[in-house]
């Protein structure tokens, strides 16, 4: 991978195409989280790769390119999500379902994980998308706090409050406690 | 909820530390702590947390839906936009050189006729 960032930023074209061959499927998961539309997540990832073919040169490789790339995924879902938002007012849809690939090993333990994978991808599609960004961004895809204020322009002591909002949520919704599950209706 | 602790806690303020202290942004404090020790709903809650956490960070490896089409796409959205950018970019500094170099080649002319010019007429 390195190296082909490296042949990527010295302006390599074909190295750069190989990079979108085995970063984007990644790519393309996080925009589908965070935008909840395979449509928005496909325009999302090809708006993201334009932008990181047009910066490669300024990426200095102290972080991972595949962070990096996520960072400009995460940018561009928010301004495409809040040109909709301008335009249309209508809410996300359900996005298809993701499917696991790993091989299984315990069929008992992946049917437990696979039904509270269920329950919390459909938590956090039915998260505000303010939260739902910052809670998949942190908690799914590791970015750090300064990193997700800076690319939803908001400040990290936001980005905090939204997170542990966003965690209290989905811990309500997916894994409550005696006595909350009356209150969810 | 349960009863406050003896160091004044109740469990809605201890929520709120469980769901920042989940994915390690921030340590327990000491009256936190002791809260938790006595109080069996808050612990249940520390440990729902911890599952989701762990269930949060299974995610990423969980693969979105493969779409054959995307890879294309991008690499056509590249070459619509990416050239245009690359042409609209490199060459202009292209032209920029070239000009420059059009402005020295000139001056030089102009200044080796003038030495010319005033050596002729001395």
């Amino acid at each position: 991978m390195a190296v082909l960032v490296e042949r990527a930023k010295s302006g390599d074209r074909e190295a750069f195409d190989r990079l979108v061959r085995v970063t984007h499927s990644d790519a393309y998961g996080l925009a589908l989280r965070l935008t909840g539309s395979t449509e928005d997540a496909r325009d999302v990832v090809q708006e993201a790769y334009l932008r990181a073919y047009k910066g490669i040169g300024r990426f200095r490789g102290d972080a991972q390119f595949s962070t990096w790339l996520y960072r400009i995924v995460a940018n561009c879902a928010t301004t495409h999500l809040g040109r909709r938002q301008r335009h249309r007012h209508d809410h996300l849809g359900a996005h298809d379902d993701v499917i696991d690939t790993r091989p299984d090993h315990d069929p008992a333990l992946q049917g437990d994980r696979a039904e509270l994978r269920e329950r919390l991808d459909h938590a956090i599609r039915d998260l505000p998308v303010r939260l739902r960004s910052v809670v998949v961004l942190r908690d799914v895809y590791d970015l750090p706090h300064e990193a997700i204020a800076t690319e939803l322009g908001i400040s990290v002591t936001a980005a905090k409050v939204r997170l542990h909002r966003a965690r209290r949520r989905l811990r309500e919704q997916v894994l409550p406690l005696p006595g909350e599950e009356s209150d969810r209706g | 909820m349960g009863e406050p602790t003896a160091a004044g806690l109740d469990c809605g303020s201890v929520s709120d530390a469980l769901a920042a202290a989940a994915g390690g942004d921030r340590a327990y404090e000491p009256a936190e702590l002791d809260h938790l020790a006595s109080c069996l709903r808050c612990r249940v809650e520390q440990v729902r947390y911890r599952r989701l956490m762990d269930a949060m960070r299974l995610l990423r490896e969980v693969c979105a839906p493969q779409d054959s089409r995307l890879e294309a796409q991008i690499l056509m959205h590249l070459d619509r936009y990416g050239h245009r950018w690359t042409r609209d970019g490199r060459p202009r500094v292209a032209a920029t050189v070239a000009a420059g170099a059009a402005a020295a080649a000139g001056l030089i002319a102009f200044t080796t006729r003038h030495r010319r010019a005033a050596r002729l007429a001395s």
